[in-house]
């Protein structure tokens, strides 16, 4: 499922950045480097939550659960269990 | 932070090379005067004293170090009292986040204790002995507190209690009240205080906003017109751009603040983004501010969002537009804090109105989910960044109008314009898009790259020390002299420009800074004899013609700590007779607060000493001066003197006293003249009025840029019927010029109009090459008892040869 979810996050960043993320590893820091902004973030968490039909909460779009694809990965398999 | 390690490597060279250049930096901020006489500069130099602290020992122990220098410096800049209280109020907050388990009580406690903060701040309860901790409190904390509030409710972060204190109590906060409100969560996490690549990059940080606060005055000073210069197109244009550059300022002071918080250790993310290369309305949001856009987004946007997301397609509209308002009403609560009163600002809630709705359809355009936003060739970026530049600037001198009507008005200068002013407009946007085209056109940084979160080679940190403390070696301007002297000695101080000293810019982020500025004013509000000029109406008593008030006659009146002891006939002068004795050469002196002696006591005054000086030099001539002069007295009030008060006292010599911008703060008082509809009594002023167009209805700003470019023919006028009362009179006439504590030179000026047979004295230079130390304790406007004494000994020995060769 990890595999599944890093694909996707992968996926949407790389239609959603205007450089595409072939540069972007699984720990490369996404908000930290400003890479994803908080609008930006705001598009993947809705992306997320249909794509594998689970909900965020506000308190939720944080660097502690978005910071890399790794973290993305971890935080959205915990919700799906 | 790029290639840090965080690894505690600590080793004596990084350390001695951040002690020496921290040291140096702060030593420019302070001497430079960029601290504007605010806590900055009781605070900042216990920062390279922690930081001993915080380098050698356990990273749990540097927070009792921050706390401690934060506890010190706020006892040297707000006393022993204000500081318990202070101390006291943090501790209360943190209480009730430890003391009580649910969010809600906390927060119904939070909101009591900053209710009676608030009732405290307006001045429903007196207590004088704390009245500096309340709006430091109020306005420096209260963002952070409630940050840490948030946190603890979902996260529920690790921290001790020392660790709570220090987050509240930061010492670079207390140093500049327009502070990044630091996320917490960042504050406890990325705490290194050994790291040298963390200190480092806060050097540079530092450096930066040393150079971002000296391009501004730079601008300030030789560049940015005042409000009453914009007559046209070109003057409207460049007044709306450099208006906007304002913001060099306020980039300056967060970039410093930051970098102070790095010297401690804490790894910060930049706190702005590239803010001139703006090329959308969502860019806008991105770039500005990135701390308070956090904020925001964390305590509003996120929270509205989520809830309304399900509700309503509008959802992103609402949320953005509910979020941008909100943002301008806190800004609107840090203002109350400072300043005791919340004041609804029209033109910053239209701004942020505007600013949130261009934003919302900008996001409501945005690509679909997935769809890449398409890549912009550089020419295309450029003209757009150009486009968002003048957007912003003119969105910026809304913010900074006082008024609707007065940014109107200002705009409506945008259609007096020549074809070769269009030019010259066209030219400068072409330029700025030149620029940006060739920025576009240098090769990609990676993503997340940002200039200033790095640490420079320290030679780069040093030179910049250099060159910041050159203008701070003594007497530079004398050894080196030329252009290239008075320009270091124009920015080695804070001074104001030409245009500010007839108008303070009305301008939020300004205002911040200039007024409490790294500062100072706001905390002035509640401190008692900072200002010699407050409290002269108990001197004064209404007058119904254009003088506004006279002083009242015999009558002893004890202002801020210095008295006015009137005579008989309402002057702050000795007993006269009404008629001239026998023998005697009589000397009326017109003029306002500096000729009135505000600030200092009666007999130090320069009027005083000169008759005294005079008397003695010229011996056994009898010498009187008469002081005619009142405190706030414009040119046209010094004719009505003149003719009305002068005529009776058969003076010998009539001495009017012009000072820097005399001629522009004329415009000033035309313009309340006519806003409070009072008589303006002479037909030149009437023709003057009709002329400029002015309406008492108009404001206040829009009046006086209406009657700034009358100034001149004002002055003439006054200069010119002052000559010919002294004539009709048998007397002499002279123009003295003398010179304010701050503000450029314009003796020439008036020298090209005290033409012959008028006498014309320049007291130029009077104060040497450093005025400040002439400036009067708590009121740098006015000079002291040592000025006043080199004044009177100047205009005596100027004085001394006309009087001998004269027989009264």
């Amino acid at each position: 499922m990890s595999a599944e979810i890093k694909s996707e996050v992968r996926t949407f960043l790389d239609a959603s950045l205007s450089g595409g993320a072939s540069a972007i590893q699984d720990d490369t820091k996404l908000i930290s480097s400003r890479l994803l902004d908080s609008i930006l973030a705001l598009r993947l968490v809705t992306h997320l939550e249909a794509k594998f039909n689970i909900e965020f909460a506000a308190h939720e779009v944080t660097a502690d659960n978005l910071e890399s694809i790794n973290r993305i990965s971890e935080f959205v398999s915990s919700k799906m269990k | 932070m790029e290639e840090t390690t965080h690894i505690g490597k600590r080793n004596v060279m990084d350390f001695t090379y951040a002690l020496f250049a921290s040291s140096c930096l702060t030593t420019a901020i302070i001497g430079l005067e960029f601290e504007n006489g605010g806590p900055a500069k009781y605070v900042l130099p216990f920062i390279p004293l922690i930081f001993i602290f915080t380098y050698w020992f356990s990273k749990q122990f540097s927070y009792y170090a921050i706390a401690a220098g934060a506890i010190a410096s706020s006892y040297f800049f707000l006393g022993a009292i204000n500081t318990i209280a202070l101390v006291t109020l943090v501790a209360a907050y943190i209480f009730i986040i430890t003391a009580f388990k649910k969010t809600s009580l906390r927060i119904l406690w939070a909101i009591f204790l900053t209710a009676v903060l608030a009732v405290l701040r307006i001045g429903f309860v007196n207590l004088p002995f704390i009245p500096l901790a309340v709006p430091v409190v109020g306005s420096m904390i209260m963002f952070r507190y409630v940050l840490m509030l948030y946190e603890h409710h979902y996260e529920k972060p690790e921290s001790t209690w020392i660790q709570k204190f220090t987050y509240l109590i930061l010492p670079p906060a207390l140093a500049f009240p327009l502070f990044p409100i630091v996320d917490y969560k960042s504050f406890l996490r990325n705490h290194h205080p050994q790291d040298s690549s963390v200190i480092k990059t806060g050097l540079t940080r530092i450096a930066a906003g040393l150079i971002f606060m000296m391009s501004f005055r730079i601008l300030y000073l030789y560049f940015i017109p005042g409000y009453v210069e914009v007559h046209d197109a070109l003057s409207v244009f460049t007044y709306t751009i450099c208006n906007y550059l304002y913001i060099l300022n306020v980039f300056g002071v967060m970039w410093i603040a930051v970098g102070y918080l790095g010297i401690l250790g804490f790894d910060l993310p930049p706190v702005f983004n590239y803010v001139f290369l703006i090329d959308n309305f969502r860019d806008i949001w991105r770039r500005i501010n990135v701390y308070w856009r956090d904020f925001m987004v964390k305590l509003v946007y996120y929270p509205l969002y989520f809830n309304l997301r399900k509700k309503t397609k509008a959802a992103i509209l609402i949320t953005s537009l509910t979020t941008l308002t909100i943002s301008a009403m806190l800004h609107g609560w840090q203002w109350f804090w400072l300043q005791g009163t919340f004041v609804l600002h029209a033109p910053g809630i239209i701004f942020w109105f505007v600013i949130g709705l261009v934003i919302s359809i900008n996001l409501a355009m945005q690509n679909p989910i997935g769809q890449a936003p398409k890549t912009l060739s550089p020419a295309i970026r450029a003209l757009r960044i150009t486009g968002m530049f003048l957007f912003m600037c003119i969105m910026w001198s809304l913010w900074n109008s006082s008024s609707i009507d007065e940014w109107i008005h200002l705009l409506s200068y945008y259609t007096i314009g020549t074809p070769m002013m269009w030019i010259i407009i066209t030219a400068i946007l072409f330029g700025i898009f030149l620029l940006h085209f060739i920025i576009q056109r240098l090769p990609e940084k990676p993503a997340g790259h940002h200039i200033l979160n790095k640490a420079y080679h320290p030679a780069a940190i040093l030179t910049v020390c250099a060159l910041m403390l050159a203008p701070l070696l003594p007497n530079i301007s004398e050894k080196i002299p030329g252009i290239t002297g008075e320009f270091l000695a124009s920015v080695s101080k804070a001074q104001l420009s030409d245009a500010d000293q007839s108008a303070a810019t009305e301008n939020y982020y300004n205002r911040m800074l200039a007024s409490d500025g790294m500062g100072s004013r706001p905390w002035e509000v509640h401190t008692p004899g900072r200002d010699a000029q407050s409290g002269l109406d108990d001197a004064c008593v209404r007058s119904e013609n254009l003088l506004v008030r006279e002083l009242i006659p015999s009558k002893v009146t004890v202002i801020n700590g210095w008295t006015i002891t009137t005579n008989s006939f309402g002057m702050r002068d000795d007993e006269y007779a009404l008629e001239k004795p026998e023998s005697t050469y009589r000397i009326a002196i017109l003029g306002a607060s500096y000729e009135m002696g505000s600030g200092v006591a009666q007999d130090s005054t320069f009027e005083a000493l000169l008759e005294k000086m005079l008397n003695d030099s010229l011996s056994p001539k009898n010498i009187e001066v008469l002081n005619f002069a009142v405190g706030g007295y414009h040119l046209p009030q010094l004719v009505w003197v003149a003719e009305n008060k002068l005529p009776q006292f058969q003076p010998d010599l009539v001495l009017c006293f012009v000072h820097p911008a005399d001629a522009a703060r004329t415009s000033d008082y035309m313009a309340n003249m006519v806003r409070n509809g009072i008589d303006l009594h002479y037909p030149e002023l009437y023709q003057i009025r009709k002329e400029s167009g002015a309406e008492q209805h108009m404001e206040q700003k829009v009046l006086v840029n209406k009657f700034y470019p009358f100034t001149g023919r004002i002055t003439e006028w006054s200069l010119g019927t002052i000559y010919a009362t002294s004539k009709s009179m048998n007397a002499e006439f002279g123009v003295v010029y003398l010179p304010s504590l701050q503000g450029a030179d314009d003796s020439k000026y008036y020298a090209g109009i005290a033409t012959k047979p008028t006498l014309f004295f320049n007291l130029s230079g009077i104060y040497g090459s450093n005025p400040s130390n002439y400036e009067l304790p708590g009121d740098p406007t006015h000079p002291n008892a040592e000025a006043h004494h080199k004044i009177a000994a100047e205009l005596a020995r100027q004085l001394a040869p006309i009087i001998k060769g004269q027989n009264p």
